[in-house]
């Protein structure tokens, strides 16, 4: 049904194809920049995958500015204030994010900082607080999951005050995604498979939350149908460029998807999740998917019952009676979760992923005031969120 | 310990009706003309059986015999055959087992075992060398097929334990018509003749042989050809790989070659095929080996599913209770397993069955509120379920949400095959199996049955050549009969989508069969015997291939299979050249094809289900169906059958096939 009124908005530029990173020079450049600051992580530099990027640059006469490879996982306010000193030290004018969610956040922080010319984060947290352009962004995403790279959001960890910064501006989105598969190339099976299922959740949730539209449907059922018919491949033979590609653009419609749509409980769980036993976003995702669905089937019965088209094709989509569609929609993410389990060995529960059973309460109590259940389709409280986590613990 | 040389023609006799027994001597050319194993109790029956009985009434006959290797220590030597009127196709069903049952019936000095007859009560038939006892089986009925063999074992009076047992579960006393024969740990599979030892009362039968030493009547030359065979079986490729990986091996070839049933036959591949093929079970499920015994190929295996030690599902396990339901979940499968395996119930049939009853629910030809949760205590469960979660319960629309039975989940499975194995419910219907079900229901066209035995788990529309093999199988949709998919497919040496040359292929094929089950040596030991030899090893692949397809007559007799003819005249005595055992084998092909068609088999029943000529394999861009009717007649020809499939008396003659049996009985 077409919502009596929505907002959609996305103006990255996305590059995608095989050597798309060989064109950063003259985007670059078209973006106005001259000494780019370029911040990844160590094991984006240990791949080799810094170093593919410095060739692209080749005789095309742009300067890097400076190079910061020490992102951490879990990125934090100081690292982001490091990064801007360098920055700043450097005189560079411009940021080339590469790497996963960590770094992609994180460089949007530092854009926060050198754009505000300020040192102090904090001020510029919360919703529509920014309020100029930015530096030129470029984000290259080495995993295929997150999203990031079209997103207005970024969250950078305050370990001084224990908090978690959030960060919501459309000034936040990066000017350019660079979609290059050999930037994916070499990311492990299991992380594969965890950040396929992070795109998965991103489009899927967005399919049947309160604020789908239109043209966030689009984008969730393409990249949907796109990481369905290249998930399985990527994982068990990730050296294959075209899966690799077609898994970064599935992330990449899947963001463009949540990034208008917004997420719901499978995102408020994992979140959760993530927070109190660090269980890694991905495989949080992987495991709350079904139960998430199963959740929400009262309401949202028929839209969870048309995403059967793009995950499990047109030849079953026929033939499930439409009763029966979102019950084998759930079905074949119960399926999809167990193939990547052998293939792989991702974690199906909660107790695989290490959390102990004393903890679900205190997920629950998280989980119910996380940000992201403000548009799930059916609400739900703590008693409703800890029945969720017991049959996801085991 | 006193010796038999080879074989005993001694054959054991037994009634039910008045509890006696007796022995009768088969004649030393039956022996010749039927070697043993299947064609010598083809024969037997024959004599003994009357056309048009009803086949779990007391007028059917199940037979048991030997084979001739069996007991011999011959490479694959621990299996042997049933033979009986069956009680879901109406006509003639053999079987074969790789238990102990064989081994200790032929030590006990016997080359057959006749049982005849119905007993008032429940009973269990116990016989050594030289008694047989009737024992009461009372406190037998109702348990399951591995409890049965552990009391009846526990209830020996020797120490030694030499017994080994025939013995039934529940769906072989509810008459599940493809409930089996259990025999330790693997199963006289096809047919239901579980359900004929059901209709006679007869729960289990404990053969203590260890009497006789079985040896060869030519030692020497019985070694040397040991030698050369066992050398076969440890070089070829195949066997190779079904050792390290069980019969799963098969998986990516069959998902390759777009013939692995998914959602009752309609797709021929699946991108979670990997998650069943043998070298992923072997990795997750950690498998050791667990065969018959003796073998040498070791394509049993067990390993951990579910937490516990179980055996690993066979392919045909894998594909029809998985893949064809649209599981691919290995411990789901094993489950399945377990439940037909207690209950003694063909995995084949049931998976079959079940991929029907799922496609008709799709189709609204039957209510899902038909099988859910039939027994008692899950009913019960269920409706406290309903109870407590009715607000969930209900779509948007209105329409109740529960379901039990729906492709690709695992959810009601188990449900279903009990209520099968107890006869409960719409289990009850589903136990006379697809083709039963399609007559009373509609749904013709998709009941995966030749002759109303289920398909086995090859799509005949990736191999043409197994598509006739299955319609004119003589028990019914078996991919065992002729297993042309190992030419076409999983050797690559014959083009699959073609009808040329697949007549000659499915009749030599079904001729050396049956001379293998008389034997009674193992079904795979044929990729061995046949490719190892020189000429089929050396004859460079391309040629092999193009001889095969335009001159097949030249090709077959490239095929070097004197092993089995070499094996048979040192364990017997009687020589044998590669000519007579592939005659000896058209002739009980013949045989209990002629006996088929007493009981009304003609050409009309030699059809394939609809699906596989009418429709394609979805996404298959070749478009394949079966093109049956040219391979038929073609092949009738061959055979010397008429136009309407009937072995003409000029072929009855020429094979020495009496047209009238004799008066055994």
């Amino acid at each position: 049904m077409l919502p009596s009124y929505y907002e959609f908005h996305n103006p990255v530029k996305i590059i995608s194809g095989n050597k798309a990173l060989d064109n950063l020079p003259s985007e670059l450049e078209i973006l106005g920049a001259k000494r780019p600051m370029v911040v990844t992580d160590k094991g984006v530099a240990g791949a080799g995958l810094v170093k593919t990027f410095i060739d692209s640059f080749g005789s095309s006469g742009m300067t890097i500015g400076a190079i910061f490879d020490d992102v951490p996982p879990d990125s934090s306010s100081e690292v982001v204030e490091k990064i801007t000193a360098i920055f700043r030290q450097n005189k560079c004018d411009s940021l080339v994010a590469l790497g996963g969610g960590s770094v992609i956040d994180t460089a949007k922080g530092v854009n926060i900082l050198v754009t505000e010319n300020s040192d102090d984060l904090l001020k510029f947290s919360g919703a529509e607080v920014l309020k100029k352009k930015m530096k030129p962004l470029v984000v290259i995403p080495t995993t295929s999951g997150t999203g990031s790279e079209v997103t207005v959001v970024a969250v950078i960890s305050d370990i001084k005050r224990n908090l978690k910064m959030p960060f919501a501006s459309t000034y936040l989105l990066p000017d350019i995604a660079l979609l290059d598969p050999r930037m994916t190339l070499t990311l492990p099976p299991k992380m594969t498979a965890a950040t396929a299922m992070d795109a998965m959740c991103h489009a899927v949730e967005s399919y049947i939350n309160l604020q789908k539209n239109p043209m966030s449907d689009a984008y969730a059922v393409a990249a949907i149908e796109m990481i369905r018919k290249n998930i399985l491949t990527a994982v068990s033979d990730g050296t294959n460029a075209q899966v690799r590609l077609a898994m970064a653009n599935a992330s990449t419609m899947a963001g463009i998807a949540f990034s208008n749509s917004m997420v719901g409980v499978v995102h408020a769980l994992g979140h959760a999740a993530g927070g109190i036993c660090h269980i890694p976003h991905g495989v949080a995702m992987n495991i709350f998917l079904p139960f998430g669905l199963e959740y929400n089937l009262p309401k949202c019965h028929e839209n969870i019952g048309k995403l059967l088209l793009p995950i499990a094709g047109a030849e079953v989509y026929a033939r499930t009676p439409e009763s029966r569609r979102a019950e084998q929609t759930i079905n074949y993410i119960v399926e999809l979760r167990k193939a990547l389990n052998d293939l792989c060995g991702l974690p199906m529960n909660l107790k695989q992923a290490g959390v102990t059973e004393d903890k679900l309460y205190e997920i629950a109590q998280a989980a119910i005031n996380d940000p992201s259940i403000v548009m799930n389709p059916r609400e739900m409280d703590a008693n409703d969120a800890l029945a969720i986590l017991k049959k996801a613990f085991q | 310990m006193e010796e038999i040389k080879g074989f005993s023609n001694k054959i054991l006799e037994i009634n039910l009706t008045d509890k006696s027994w007796s022995v009768s001597e088969a004649s030393n050319e039956d022996r010749r003309m039927f070697l043993g194993g299947k064609g010598l109790g083809m024969k037997l029956l024959y004599d003994r059986l009357k056309p048009g009985v009803d086949p779990l009434g007391e007028e059917n006959i199940l037979i048991i015999m030997p084979g001739v290797v069996t007991g011999t220590g011959a490479p694959c030597s621990g299996r042997f055959e049933a033979i009986s009127k069956s009680p879901l196709t109406g006509i003639i069903a053999t079987a074969s087992c790789g238990g102990p049952f064989g081994i200790q019936l032929k030590t006990a000095g016997y080359g057959g075992l006749v049982i005849r007859g119905k007993s008032k009560d429940k009973c269990v038939v116990w016989f050594d060398h030289n008694t047989v006892e009737f024992r009461d089986a009372t406190d037998l009925w109702g348990l399951d097929t591995v409890e049965t063999q552990e009391r009846v074992l526990s209830s020996s009076k020797t120490e030694s334990k030499k017994e080994a047992i025939l013995a039934i579960g529940p769906a072989g006393e509810n008459l599940v018509r493809f409930a089996n024969i259990s025999s330790g740990h693997r199963f006289l599979g096809r047919g239901g003749l579980g359900a004929v030892m059901g209709s006679k009362n007869l729960k289990a039968v404990v053969a203590k042989g260890a009497h006789y030493k079985i040896v060869p009547a030519e030692p020497e030359k019985f070694q040397k050809v040991k030698k050369k065979a066992t050398q076969f079986i440890k070089n070829d490729a195949v066997t190779i790989s079904m050792g390290k990986f069980g019969t799963a091996t098969n998986v990516k070839f069959v998902n390759k070659g777009k013939m692995l049933p998914v959602w009752n036959y309609s797709f021929g591949d699946h991108e979670h095929a990997f998650r069943i093929s043998g070298e992923m079970i072997k990795e997750k499920h950690d498998t050791k080996v667990h065969t018959c015994k003796p073998c040498s190929i070791m394509c049993g295996h067990k390993g951990t599913f579910n937490g516990k030690e179980a055996p690993v599902p066979e392919y045909e396990t894998l594909t029809l209770l998985g893949s064809n339901l649209g599981v691919f979940d290995t411990d789901a499968i094993s489950r399945f397993n377990d439940i037909c395996n207690k209950a003694g119930m063909d995995t084949i049939s049931a998976g079959g069955t079940l991929g029907w009853v799922m496609e008709a629910v799709e189709k609204g030809l039957i209510s899902p509120d038909l099988f859910v949760c039939s027994t008692k205590s899950k009913q019960d469960e269920l409706s406290a379920k309903k109870e407590s979660s009715d607000d969930v319960d209900k779509t948007q629309s209105g329409t109740p949400r529960k379901y039990s039975l729906m492709f690709g989940s695992i959810d009601g499975i188990e449900d279903a095959l009990e209520s099968i194995a107890k006869g409960e419910g719409f289990g009850k219907e589903m136990g006379l199996g697809s083709r039963a079900l399609s007559h009373k229901y509609g749904g013709k066209g998709f009941a995966i049955q030749v002759k109303g035995l289920e398909m086995a788990g090859y799509d005949p529309r990736g191999s043409y050549g197994l598509g006739l093999a299955y319609s004119v199988a003589n028990r019914g949709a078996c991919h065992l009969s002729a297993s042309l998919m190992a030419f076409e497919v999983f050797l690559g040496l014959l083009k699959p989508d073609t009808a040329r040359s697949k007549p000659q292929f499915v009749k030599f094929v079904e001729d050396l069969t049956c001379g293998v089950n008389a034997l009674q040596t193992c079904h795979f030991t044929m990729y061995a015997y046949t490719l190892e030899p020189m000429l089929t090893k050396y004859t460079p692949k391309f040629i092999l291939k193009n001889l095969m397809l335009w001159l097949p007559e030249l090709a077959l007799a490239l095929f070097d299979f004197s092993i089995y003819p070499s094996l048979f005249s040192s364990i017997t005595g009687i020589k044998m050249s590669s000519k007579e055992f592939l005659k000896a084998g058209e002739r009980i092909h013949v045989l209990e094809r002629y006996m088929n068609t007493r009981e009304g088999i003609r050409s009309r029943d030699d059809a394939l289900p609809d699906r596989m000529v009418m429709e394609t394999i979805v996404r298959d861009k070749k478009k394949r169906v079966v093109p049956l009717k040219e391979m038929l007649v073609k092949y009738y020809k061959l055979r010397g059958y008429n136009n309407d499939g009937v072995p003409v008396p000029k072929l009855l003659e020429r094979l020495k096939i009496p047209s009238q049996p004799c008066c055994s009985s």
